[in-house]
């Protein structure tokens, strides 16, 4: 290359080199792009649209204290059963459409590495969809819970319950990308993934109860209790830190397997 | 700005030793040697599946060679790919982008993999490379909308935004038009008088034109590489062409008895016959042949001159395993 009297060369080595560059394009293809726009108007509809139709709807006559709790409910039940489908639908092509279009192959063509192509995927999709996906439609619902009843969430309470949100989306994101580096079609993908999440309503009936301490099946149940103080039947911290560890593992699978594949 | 320093006079850029790729049953690239030289266009040559694509990809870093190795100014492929890549730049056969980009971005994009900034250089340095392929009218657009053809000159944009040591371009003109083709051309030989430029085609005419080096592969196999002036001379005895008209016997008696003349081939054309004279020594073919045979006063040549063989000639000759490709190829021009 020759020299270029002003350029300021990138010197990032091993996993980050092009990190940066990538995760600047994955937060653009979010935020510079009117994908952001549909994201917030699908997720806000459906999440807070339902958390609002409980609120104002006309059951047999409750408190509102009690209605306060269903609301808080919806709000775990809904975005965990709707999220976790658009956080599978959001990660399943986002490396998989890349090995097919030939991108990949381009963008890995220049100094970089393909730890910082995956990890910038993995880093933009989750910071984005949790932005519109968790993060909003939980300030809405504080919105929503003062205007009709004048009251919010206990914050920490509440806290603890979003953050068990968020690792559960975090986990599906991560095993769609993994996912993505292994299988050939989109629809293995979503299929193996979303088949892995609707099997936790069904399986943990016929399995021990010990399984539910080593999945995140029982996340998004045990959110909501934990939001309102209610008594979950098992600790959530083993769940919890069972995702954590199995995110972890997906991670390295995807970036292990990503480094062997041939473009 | 602190560069790596640019290959020295006369250093092989790439230079590859039993490179081989096998995808399970199949030899895609079969025990490849090569060598190319700073600053010159070199053609690789080869019909479809030959293994050129599969070389560029290892060369790359695309793709792990199952045996033998390759070097890219002295760094091994296996393990300096990424200092390789920040000197090389790349135009795959088939240039695929983010189409909710516009080219502007896009060359931004690949330029920030080369450079943190300042931003003022890397926008002019973009709109060079826009003005460069001819896509400056069409910066802000999204690729979405582009033709082929303006793919394929975005990708030659964006293959030398870092002003690379070394371009390969997979494929560069085949998917545009004639007035494409040539704008490719004249790119390819402004770029090469800081550049080496290794591009993989199949149109033969393209390397005829602007090549110094070629080389040939044939089911992975290296079939031929040499400067292309050798290659089109031809691998066997120079071979002189003649039309004559009239009684042709007397002519013939004489060059079989010419020393120097290692075989005749002969073929009607149009009522005249057209002879094909291999000969061992040029000099004396020069100076005798055309003399020899107007001794006879009934015989009138209608053409004459040395056989110029075309890159077609030799490819097919070589692809094909044609024997004596030197010796009377499918084509050829009487000067």
């Amino acid at each position: 290359m020759l020299a270029d009297a002003g350029f300021v060369p990138t010197v990032a080595l091993g996993w980050r080199a092009g990190f940066g560059n990538f995760l600047d394009k994955e937060l653009g293809s979010w935020w510079r792009t009117r994908r952001w726009l549909i994201h917030l108007v699908l997720w806000l509809v459906v999440i807070n649209g339902f958390v609002l139709l409980v609120g104002l709807g006309d059951g047999p006559r409750r408190s509102a204290a009690a209605k306060f709790n269903e609301v808080m409910e919806v709000f775990f039940q809904v975005g965990g059963f709707f999220g976790v489908i658009g956080a599978v639908l959001v990660s399943q092509g986002s490396i998989l459409s890349e090995r097919h279009s030939g991108t990949a192959a381009w963008v890995l063509t220049k100094p970089v590495s393909r730890a910082a192509f995956v990890l910038a995927k993995v880093v933009a999709i989750s910071v984005s969809f949790l932005t519109l996906c968790a993060l909003i439609p939980s300030l809405v619902l504080q919105g929503e819970t003062w205007v009709m009843w004048r009251t919010l969430p206990y914050l920490g309470p509440f806290l603890e319950g979003f953050g068990l949100l968020v690792l559960h989306y975090v986990f599906y994101i991560v095993l769609a990308i993994m996912l993505g580096t292994l299988l050939n079609s989109r629809g293995a993908v979503a299929g193996v993934a979303l088949g892995f999440w609707l099997s936790g309503n069904i399986l943990p009936n016929l399995l021990p109860k010990w399984v539910l301490r080593v999945t995140p099946w029982s996340l998004t149940k045990g959110a909501g209790s934990l939001a309102l103080w209610h008594p979950f039947p098992i600790q959530l911290w083993q769940p919890a830190l069972a995702t954590l560890v199995l995110s972890a593992v997906a991670l390295g699978i995807a970036l292990w397997r990503f480094e062997r594949e041939e473009l | 700005m602190t560069s790596s320093p640019g290959p020295q006079p006369g250093e092989v850029v790439i230079r590859t030793s039993g490179l081989t790729k096998s995808y399970r049953e199949v030899q895609a690239l079969q025990s490849l040697d090569l060598e190319v030289k700073r600053n010159s266009i070199f053609g690789f040559l080869g019909p479809n599946g030959a293994g050129k694509t599969t070389t560029i990809k290892l060369l790359l870093g695309l793709a792990r060679p199952s045996a033998g190795g390759a070097t890219l100014f002295g760094m091994d492929i296996a393990h300096q790919s990424l200092a390789i890549r920040r000197r090389v730049g790349y135009l795959a056969q088939d240039p695929r982008y983010y189409d909710y980009m516009t080219a502007r971005e896009t060359l931004r994009f690949t330029a920030r993999f080369f450079w943190r900034g300042p931003g003022p250089a890397i926008e002019r340095r973009v709109a060079e490379s826009l003005e460069l392929a001819g896509l400056a009218d069409k910066a802000d657009r999204p690729i979405r909308g582009f033709s082929g053809g303006e793919r394929q000159r975005l990708g030659i944009a964006q293959a030398q935004i870092n002003r690379p040591d070394l371009l390969i371009l997979d494929e560069p003109a085949a998917s545009l038009d004639p007035m494409g083709r040539r704008d490719v051309l004249e790119i390819m030989g402004r770029l090469r008088e800081h550049t080496t430029v290794f591009y993989s085609t199949h149109i033969l005419d393209d390397v005829q034109r602007v090549s110094d080096t070629v080389a040939i592969l044939n089911q992975g196999r290296l079939v031929a590489q040499a400067p292309i002036e050798a290659l089109l001379a031809g691998s066997g005895h120079t071979v002189y062409l003649l039309e004559l008209k009239g009684a042709i016997e007397r002519a013939r008696a004489a060059l079989a008895a010419a020393s120097w003349v290692a075989g005749v081939t002969e073929e009607q054309r149009n009522g005249a016959s057209c002879w094909h004279v291999s000969v061992t020594d040029d000099a004396a073919a020069e100076a005798e042949l055309l003399r020899l045979v107007l001794r006879d006063d009934g015989l009138r040549v209608a053409a004459f001159g040395r056989k110029r063989y075309d890159l077609e000639d030799v490819f097919m000759g070589l692809v094909e395993g044609q024997a004596g490709v030197g010796e009377g190829g499918r084509s050829g021009d009487a000067r």
